[in-house]
């Protein structure tokens, strides 16, 4: 065999024998083509972003070093950050939230106020529209807003904003900030305002969020990582955390790497898809090169030199293929990092990356000629009896081992890459099986698939309708004649719509769930930071303005004391400590569940009526895991300097996926009312413009009172679902457009066989009308069956995922679904029909002639 | 004494089907020296081209014995049987088999190059001159008449230098004129190479063109007889 590859006549007859076929082997090309583009495109992102995120490392965090708190920093660290300050530079920024007031245009948003002082970022810039305005912010009462706001509300330069009880002029519109996603701006716009004004917008009460940074640009020659850890008794003394810019680049790297592998998959997948295309269409190709081979046997050739000869060309073919998908996989990684720039924290270049390349012709290479050798492998066992009969009994063919070695070749290249595509924090024997989780996941929907087209021709020829029409029963008998295009049809096109279409239902299901917080009588706009002495007059004032108060809920801030007898100063002194010891927890009290919520363990609070009566609080299981606590264990709390002990009465689930306050701790009533506390207020706003109504009401009377507008989430969610399905279906569409290459390949390969059948016709008298509805009927059918099969199993796919990954029930829509498959039936149909039309434009001697 | 070329000895064939055995040829026997000259005649299904593919290794007898050029084809593997038709043996088919992607001196050259032998498109071009096709050296099958073909095949299976040339239907496709000419060329070019020729045909005037005449019918032998000599009762023991 490796003899006859070194033949030159081998490679001469292979030349030879393309002569007139290479239309049809370029044809097949196409199959491998877009699967290897997809792939080479994926990889040289993935190495374009690994560059981008080495070169722009400290821009990412704008600093060498970060020091975070969500209260201010003690003295202590203070006093530290100073001594630090003798050898570096430093800077701070003060960040909350807080309702934004547009008096042009009569509108609020919640929105991330930040003060920055000293020089940050150290590196990589603040890009803003004028160029000068972060630099000349501090110059006035200047605010500058981000984008996302500017075209939301239309707000031009020169606007005011209200923050609180200052008003400021837009000086510049907020374009990028290094090392934050433009994606972040749509959850919570950023507003820059200078330091100075902070305290005058009297927004910084109890119970406000503020988180407190400081920056630092290290002196060249000091290590980030060892100022760290000098830094770290006094950081867990204090909650306080710190980031180094390595730090976050190698937390960018992972987050990065998972959406790469992501992609990457979906790239495989359709390189999947183009190795049955290639599978199908050299199999119709050796069944037109039978007589052939036969012959070259009678002369004389070994089995090993016929089968040499093919070999060679499958290989020509595979790599002109994976040369041509390589050119177009580079076009497309010019236009990826585009695409995915709202998602990016970091400036991603165009780059063409040989690596990528090599990567993904040789993976092609290795898919088109694994996938090829199925059907090559007849190519061995073709009887040179068959020059003196029309057929031979191929029980040889039935019977090769050889077979079975391919296939598990196949499944072996398939599990290796999958396990590649796994993350790489994991063993190396977890990834492999979470690698053959996912060959199993592409096993047993091709299997299902592959079961549909199988039972489909069984059934349509035992169960064939006697009584329907002729063209119809052709239409039928094509889907189970030989060199029929049941099985690669459905294996492609039935795939690609399985993927569209799950890409579909997931976003469904994720927008399902946001939804039903926006049903009729649940709340839609949610009030926070409500001072104990402000509660009435917001209930006063959402009453006035027909907004019903649907619930006040009581918050009351504490940390933990101890647990379980150990306290928090103790766990601090073991490294092992979660930082739930550490969080500084937003607790309300009551006795009921509300519909979020389900009680696992324990019993739901009960009032504490007397001093001495236990106090038995509910938390959340996670909670419950972090702490390590179970039903009757002890917490103590530290509730604003005063000492409460308690007791784990019950455990809860809680949906947090809802939008609704929802508390990992409850205390029970009867503990906390006298504690210092404030609220949130749950309302409901009739349409968009009551909702702008009631908060441009609330934030004039309170400016201190923030609000979520879950219209405004819905949205948001809404938009960037829409982006991330943007990417992923342009990554399935790689998927289906090799659907659509094995499709038009597998109709012009097959159309010598359907041409000389149709010619047949024709001369016994089938009009032209006939012979086209035959062929309509049989890929009106073929596109039925596979767009069937691929929403079906996506639909299954979808209801598992839902179950298992996300934890509740789902009922995929059905019209969208329906409207995909009439796109696929119709694709298929057009393609099928407009493949074969040379059949009608020439006389049926001319094409028997011709193919002959 | 010439040399025996093909030995054939209690041939059968038979094919299982279910639980039914058919049988397609039954102890067939016989020898052809060098340069003999034999048709093998009989209605259809009486198992003439089972017995030309089994005497040409294509393929393998239930049980007998077949020797090709003193060679026990047998226990050959395929590639072996291979080998000894691309050595020894010419073929001539009734739909010509020419590879459609070759050209007619490609076509030609095919057996010489399988050999691994330096090729010399000399001897190609002059066969098809000794066939007549001198300016049609280049042309494709499909560009081809079908005696044409015919004529490409014919050179093509002389090429070689075959010791035994096994023609199947030869003119079967072909036009009364045109299947004359082919006739004439063929047993021509096998008396100048002193080829032994084994010849399966209906037509009986193309039968008696050569020397020995093998009748079958459902399989078995019904009469083995010399050309322009009287008819015997078939006795294999007494078969050359």
């Amino acid at each position: 065999m490796i003899a006859s590859l070194f033949n030159r006549w081998t490679w001469v007859m292979a030349w030879r024998d393309s002569r007139t076929h290479r239309k049809r082997l370029l044809l097949f090309i196409s199959s491998i083509m877009l699967g290897t583009a997809a792939l080479v495109a994926v990889n040289s992102l993935g190495e374009s972003l690994e560059r981008a995120v080495s070169t722009q490392a400290k821009s990412l965090l704008g600093a060498d070093l970060a020091i975070e708190s969500r209260q201010p920093f003690s003295k202590a660290l203070e006093r530290a950050v100073d001594s630090l300050a003798e050898r570096a530079e430093v800077a701070r920024e003060m960040s909350f939230g807080s309702m934004v007031y547009f008096p042009k245009q009569s509108k609020t948003r919640l929105s991330q106020i930040r003060a920055v002082t000293g020089d940050f970022p150290f590196y990589g810039t603040i890009e803003t529209e004028p160029k000068s305005a972060y630099n000349t912010l501090n110059n006035g009462r200047n605010a500058l807003i981000d984008n996302t706001l500017a075209i939301q509300f239309g707000v031009q330069i020169g606007d005011s904003v209200k923050i609180g009880d200052v008003s400021f002029l837009v000086s510049g519109i907020l374009k990028e900030v290094p090392g934050e996603a433009a994606v972040a701006s749509v959850i919570g716009p950023r507003v820059y305002i200078p330091p100075m004004y902070v305290d005058s917008t009297k927004l910084i009460q109890v119970g406000s969020r503020v988180t407190y940074k400081a920056f630092f640009k290290l002196p060249p020659a000091t290590s980030a990582k060892a100022v760290v850890d000098s830094l770290k008794p006094l950081l867990n003394l204090t909650s306080a955390t710190a980031t180094t810019a390595e730090e976050r680049q190698a937390t960018l790297g992972r987050t990065l790497e998972n959406l790469y592998r992501f992609l990457n998959l979906v790239g495989f997948i359709a390189l999947l898809l183009g190795g049955v295309g290639v599978a199908s269409a050299v199999n119709v190709y050796v069944k037109q090169k039978l007589q052939t081979v036969a012959t070259l046997r009678c002369m004389g050739a070994s089995s090993a030199q016929a089968f040499a000869i093919y070999l060679i060309q499958t290989f020509a073919m595979g790599l002109i293929g994976v040369s041509i998908g390589a050119t177009i996989g580079v076009f497309v990684s010019a236009f990826l990092p585009r695409l995915l720039g709202d998602f990016l924290p970091i400036q991603v270049e165009f780059i063409i990356s040989t690596s990528a390349i090599g990567v993904g012709v040789s993976i092609g290479l290795l898919m088109s000629i694994a996938f090829a050798l199925l059907p090559l492998l007849a190519v061995r066992n073709i009887s040179p009896l068959l020059v003196l009969r029309a057929s031979v009994e191929d029980e040889k063919i039935q019977q090769d081992y050889l077979r079975y070695v391919v296939f598990g070749l196949i499944v072996m290249v398939v599990w290796f890459f999958a396990s590649l595509q796994t993350d790489s924090a994991l063993s190396a024997v977890e990834r492999f099986k979470q690698g053959a989780l996912i060959t199993l996941g592409l096993g047993v929907s091709f299997g299902l698939l592959a079961l549909v087209a199988k039972g489909t021709m069984i059934g349509a020829r035992k169960f064939f309708p006697k009584r329907w029409n002729y063209v119809w029963r052709q239409g039928l008998a094509n889907l189970y004649r030989p060199n029929n295009q049941t099985l690669i049809l459905i294996l492609s096109l039935g795939f690609g719509t399985m993927l569209i279409s799950l890409m579909y239902l997931l976003q469904a299901m994720l927008i399902e769930q946001v939804e039903l917080t926006s049903k009729e009588n649940q709340p839609n706009l949610v009030f926070f930071d409500v001072q104990s002495d402000q509660r009435n007059g917001v209930e006063e004032l959402l009453t006035a303005i027909d907004a019903p108060v649907m619930q006040t809920i009581p918050i009351v801030t504490m940390r933990i004391a101890a647990v379980k007898g150990k306290t928090v100063a103790e766990a601090r002194r073991d490294s092992t400590v979660k930082s739930a010891w550490l969080w500084e927890y937003r607790v309300s009290y009551r006795d009921t569940l509300n519909e979020t919520e389900t009680l696992i363990k324990g019993e739901m609070n009960k009032p504490v009526k007397s001093p001495n009566d236990s106090i038995k609080i509910s938390i959340n299981e996670f909670l419950a895991q972090s702490l390590e606590v179970d039903v009757n264990d002890e917490i103590s709390f530290d509730v604003q300097g005063v000492p409460v002990k308690c007791y784990v009465g019950s455990i809860r689930k809680v949906d947090f996926r809802r939008i609704q306050p929802s508390f990992s701790i409850l205390f029970p009533t009867g503990v906390l009312e006298d504690a210092p506390q404030f609220y949130a207020v749950l309302t409901r706003a009739s349409n968009d413009e009551h909702s702008a109504e009631i908060q441009q009401a609330m934030v004039e009377a309170f400016p201190n009172v923030s609000a979520i507008d879950l219209g405004l989430i819905l949205s948001t969610v809404d938009s960037i679902l829409d982006k991330v399905s943007l990417v992923i279906e342009f990554m399935a569409l790689f998927s289906i457009l090799t659907g659509v290459a094995v499709l038009i390949g597998s109709v012009l390969i097959s159309r010598f066989q359907r041409m000389r059948e149709s010619v047949l016709l024709r001369t016994l008298g089938a009009v032209r009308k006939q012979v086209v509805s035959i062929m309509t009927v049989e890929y009106l059918l073929l596109g039925f069956l596979a767009s069937l099969s691929g929403v079906v199993l996506s639909a299954a796919a979808s209801v598992i995922l839902a179950y298992t990954v996300f934890k509740f029930t789902f009922a995929p829509n059905l019209l969208p679904m329906m409207a995909m498959m009439l796109v696929m039936i119709a694709l298929t149909v057009v393609i099928g029909v407009q493949g074969s039309r040379g059949v009608h434009s020439h006389s049926p001697l001319e094409v028997l002639r011709n193919e002959v | 004494m010439s040399q025996t070329i093909l030995s054939v000895q209690d041939l059968t064939k038979t094919y299982h089907s279910g639980e039914q055995t058919l049988t397609v040829l039954s102890q067939v026997s016989f020898r052809l020296s060098e340069g003999d000259s034999c048709a093998i005649v009989g209605p259809s299904g009486s198992g003439k081209t089972t017995l030309l593919g089994l005497c040409a290794g294509l393929d393998r007898q239930t049980s007998g014995t077949v020797s090709l050029c003193g060679i026990t084809i047998d226990s050959l593997s395929e590639d072996e049987r291979a080998k000894v038709r691309n050595q020894f043996v010419g073929f001539v088919f009734q739909n010509f088999q020419l590879i459609p992607t070759l050209t007619a001196l490609e076509n030609v050259l095919v057996p010489l190059e399988l050999r691994g032998e330096r090729v010399n498109e000399k001897d190609g071009i002059e066969l098809l001159a000794r066939v007549g096709l001198e300016k049609r050296v280049h042309h494709y099958p499909t560009q081809l008449s079908g005696g044409e073909q015919q004529r490409v095949a014919i050179a093509r299976s002389f090429i070689n230098r075959p010791k035994i040339l096994f023609a199947d239907e030869p003119t079967g496709n072909l036009d009364g004129e045109t299947s004359e000419k082919i006739e004439s060329l063929l047993f021509e070019l096998n008396r100048e190479a002193k080829t032994t020729l084994v010849l399966v045909t209906h037509n009986l005037e193309l039968a008696r063109k050569t020397e020995r005449i093998i009748r079958l019918k459902n399989g078995m032998v019904v009469s083995d007889t010399m050309n322009e000599m009287q008819e015997t009762n078939f006795n294999p023991t007494t078969a050359p």
